[in-house]
């Protein structure tokens, strides 16, 4: 404790000594040293987003010049049903994909966080389809898994000879409308584990105290769970949770690849950021592209909001 | 500590800031020196001094790239004041493509297909071939293939290869299952239906009879021009037939499936969209499928069986309808040379030492001295493919279809999507054709 305090207080010296009034030519050295990031961001982001914002105005079919035609595009949204239906494909997929990829990472973690031995290498595997959940190949092998040859549809097809009690049907699990979205699903689900390890860092630092004071009252671990952990971590959770909603806003890979960049069978999996693709990409109508873009941002920027609105109900500060 | 450090260090940074703030300008006058060059070659397009580079596009496979690489140094060798880069890719060639056209740097010439070619030439991206005709002979490629695709009487690419919509048999699996040959003279949809209809019972369930037809464009095109619509599929305003031609093409495709004709939609679907070796034909699934003639060599190779190309079937003795479909060359709006770019392309067409390099890989040449030129060189299916063209120049109809107009890019995708709702019997045929013309209207409307 003592050596703890001796640091603390020669880090505040040092923070404090740090905060002496600036000199001349501090800012020009860190003008001059941000000047390649931000030339980066001018012109890579913030150009780019401002055409963007003034092509959504306008009539362009890459070709030619672009139109100035007010609001017609934004008024257009409303009329298709193409958008809506895309809307309603994506939302969806994040209102049932992320809880149950969050509640999937948070469960692992609480596992993995018992010291399991070898838990490096467990933290590991599980993280891997992280990295390649959105990834070309996996896709591509995603399909492979849940065709109507797949490995699945055999699966089901062994177990259904071994025994006469469970039949379960085989289906084409990417080519049938019914059950495409659920195995993109699936597919982010399994990619549990970026949210796994904030889960596992997080638990990581809930006091053991707290637990063996719960356990002396004789509680029980269901209600050390509902009163201790989940109380304790729900700033990680939201913290997976806003992250976890904007990047399933912003699926594509996973849906183009297995969909052959249709958004196919019959727009089952016709993700918001594919129709917007297709607009501007297949259809030429980069105008309208550009409005479907600006509604993405109005719709993550609204849905994050919500998220920090409803978190002063949920999410339990410790400080 | 760090104050003896302060100024020498910020006297540096100062230098610095100077030294960023001179090579920004530099480099801001470079940029503006680059737009006054391209200003200055634009006049000088008329008789440029030196050798001028031209761009060539193309996609495909990896025999390709070095055969078109080794053509271009021929020409290069033979027109004398042109040199070439060449831009090849696998896959993703429209989305560059298009990119490259949005930012103004689209490739001089590039390798397109008939959808390029409308899209592209009617948003004014391609040059009219009149405007270069004194740097093509297209003379030796017959009218019907020539203006296959010319939008307004104008044609914005020249044919390289010649293709059409046949009928493919896998003659090693019919054989294997002893089915009997389909008698294919003149034959009509109904005995196709029929034959068809046979094979799954036939092959205890191993195969289908033919591969799903309901989501192919250029076959509802086709199927419209024998029902007596010589225009094809589309008008300048959208579709240009009644929702109950449409609707008679789909329901073929339904009443197939519903016989055991053709896999049942879930399968189907799955072997669609994907290249031609994913399809169910390419995976020995079904026995026959319409596809683009051109793809026999390449059916061949994925399954490893003999295949046979028949006709087209007619409904009750009617035309046949048919319709070429190519791959071609276009040179790009964007061209600084398209002089140059024409006399590249004409030599990539017509150049018979580039003919011995590029041999019949893209296809049937469109040209007919070249066919002559390798015709001992061909395989015995492109020597199928060239004895099929020949019957079918011989008997389509003189007019060819209207070219789809702008905001009808899509309506391939869009097709493959009613047809879809409708094979997993979601929608009627009749629902799927009325939904079909209203949005492919719409699309066309949206876009004029």
């Amino acid at each position: 404790m003592a050596v703890a305090r001796e640091f603390s207080k020669h880090r505040k010296a040092a923070t404090t000594a740090a905060k002496a009034p600036p000199t001349r030519g501090d800012g020009k050295a860190a003008a001059v040293f941000l000047l390649p990031w931000f030339i980066g961001l001018v012109l890579i982001v913030v150009g780019p987003l401002l055409a963007s914002l003034y092509l959504s105005f306008t009539s362009y079919d890459l070709f030619g010049d672009p139109k100035f035609i007010g609001l017609e595009n934004y008024t257009r949204l409303f009329q298709d049903p193409r958008l809506a239906k895309s809307l309603q494909v994506t939302f969806t997929y994040v209102f049932v994909s992320v809880p149950l990829q969050l509640a999937v990472a948070l469960g692992l973690a609480m596992v993995l966080d018992r010291g399991v031995r070898g838990l490096s290498f467990y933290r590991s595997v599980f993280y891997l389809p992280s990295l390649l959940g959105a990834s070309v190949a996996i896709a591509i092998l995603w399909r492979q898994l849940f065709g109507t040859d797949g490995v699945l549809n055999q699966a089901i097809e062994w177990f259904n000879g071994i025994q006469p009690l469970i039949q379960i049907g085989t289906h084409g699990w990417v080519s049938d409308p019914e059950y495409a979205l659920g195995t993109l699903m699936v597919l982010n689900v399994w990619t549990f584990g970026s949210p796994m390890v904030i889960f596992l860092a997080g638990l990581r630092q809930i006091p053991e105290m707290y637990y063996e004071a719960a356990s002396l009252d004789g509680a029980s671990k269901f209600r050390q769970f509902t009163s201790i952990t989940f109380p304790m971590l729900t700033p990680v959770v939201f913290f997976n949770l806003v992250l976890q909603v904007i990047n399933a806003f912003q699926t594509f890979t996973q849906a183009f690849i297995v969909s052959g960049g249709t958004g196919g069978p019959v727009d089952s999996t016709l993700f918001y950021t594919l129709y917007l693709y297709l607009q501007g990409f297949a259809n030429f109508n980069m105008g309208y592209a550009s409005a479907m873009a600006w509604l993405l941002v109005l719709i993550i920027g609204a849905m994050t909001a919500l998220n920090f609105f409803a978190s002063r109900y949920w999410v339990f500060h410790d400080d | 500590m760090r104050n003896p450090m302060r100024p020498r260090g910020a006297g540096r940074l100062r230098r610095g800031v100077t030294v960023v703030a001179a090579s920004s300008a530099v480099l801001l006058t470079l940029a503006a020196c680059g737009q006054a060059e391209n200003l200055a070659q634009d006049e000088e397009t008329a008789a440029p001094a030196g050798p001028v580079e031209i761009r060539v596009a193309w996609w495909g496979a990896e025999g390709r790239h070095e055969q078109t690489q080794a053509a271009l140094k021929v020409c290069e060798a033979d027109l004398g004041n042109v040199t070439t880069s060449a831009e090849f890719t696998s896959q993703g060639y429209d989305d560059r493509l298009a990119t490259q056209f949005a930012a103004g740097d689209a490739p001089d010439l590039i390798q397109v297909t008939s959808g390029h070619v409308t899209s592209y030439g009617q948003r004014g991206g391609l040059v009219d071939i009149a405007t270069v005709k004194e740097d093509i002979d297209t003379s030796a490629i017959s009218p019907g293939v020539l203006n296959q695709d010319s939008v307004d009487g104008k044609n914005y690419a020249v044919p390289i290869t010649v293709n059409a919509s046949g009928v493919m048999l896998n003659v090693t699996l019919m054989e294997q299952y002893g089915l009997e040959r389909p008698d294919d003279e003149n034959w009509t949809w109904d005995d196709l239906f029929e034959y068809a209809s046979g094979v799954y019972e036939a092959s205890d369930g191993a195969i289908w009879g033919l591969q799903q037809p309901s989501e192919d464009i250029r076959l509802l095109g086709i199927w419209a021009r024998q029902l007596g619509h010589s225009d094809g599929l589309f008008s300048e305003t959208g579709v240009g037939v009644d929702p109950e031609v449409i609707s008679s093409f789909l329901e073929y495709g339904s009443d197939l499936q519903d016989s055991e004709g053709s896999a049942p939609a879930s399968v189907s679907i799955e072997h669609q969209g994907g290249g031609v070796e994913q399809t169910m034909i390419g995976t020995s699934k079904a026995l026959m499928a319409v596809r683009p003639i051109n793809e026999i060599t390449a059916l061949a190779a994925a399954t490893g069986s003999e295949f046979e190309l028949l006709q087209l079937p007619v409904h009750e003795a009617g035309e046949t309808g048919q319709t070429f479909r190519s791959m071609s060359w276009a040179i790009t709006s964007d061209s600084e040379h398209p002089v140059e770019a024409a006399r590249v392309l004409n030599c990539l067409q017509s150049n018979l030492e580039v003919a011995d390099i590029l041999q019949a890989e893209r296809g049937l040449p469109a040209n007919q001295e070249v066919v002559e030129h390798i015709r001992a060189n061909l395989s015995p299916e492109q020597q199928m493919m060239a004895d099929f063209v020949a019957i079918v120049e011989e008997n389509a109809p003189e007019a060819a279809p209207l070219a789809p107009p702008p905001g009808a890019d899509t309506a391939e995708p869009m097709l493959r999507r009613y047809a879809e709702d409708m094979l997993f019997d979601r929608i009627s045929p009749a629902e799927a054709a009325e939904q079909f013309t209203a949005e492919l209207d719409q699309s066309v409307s949206d876009a004029g």
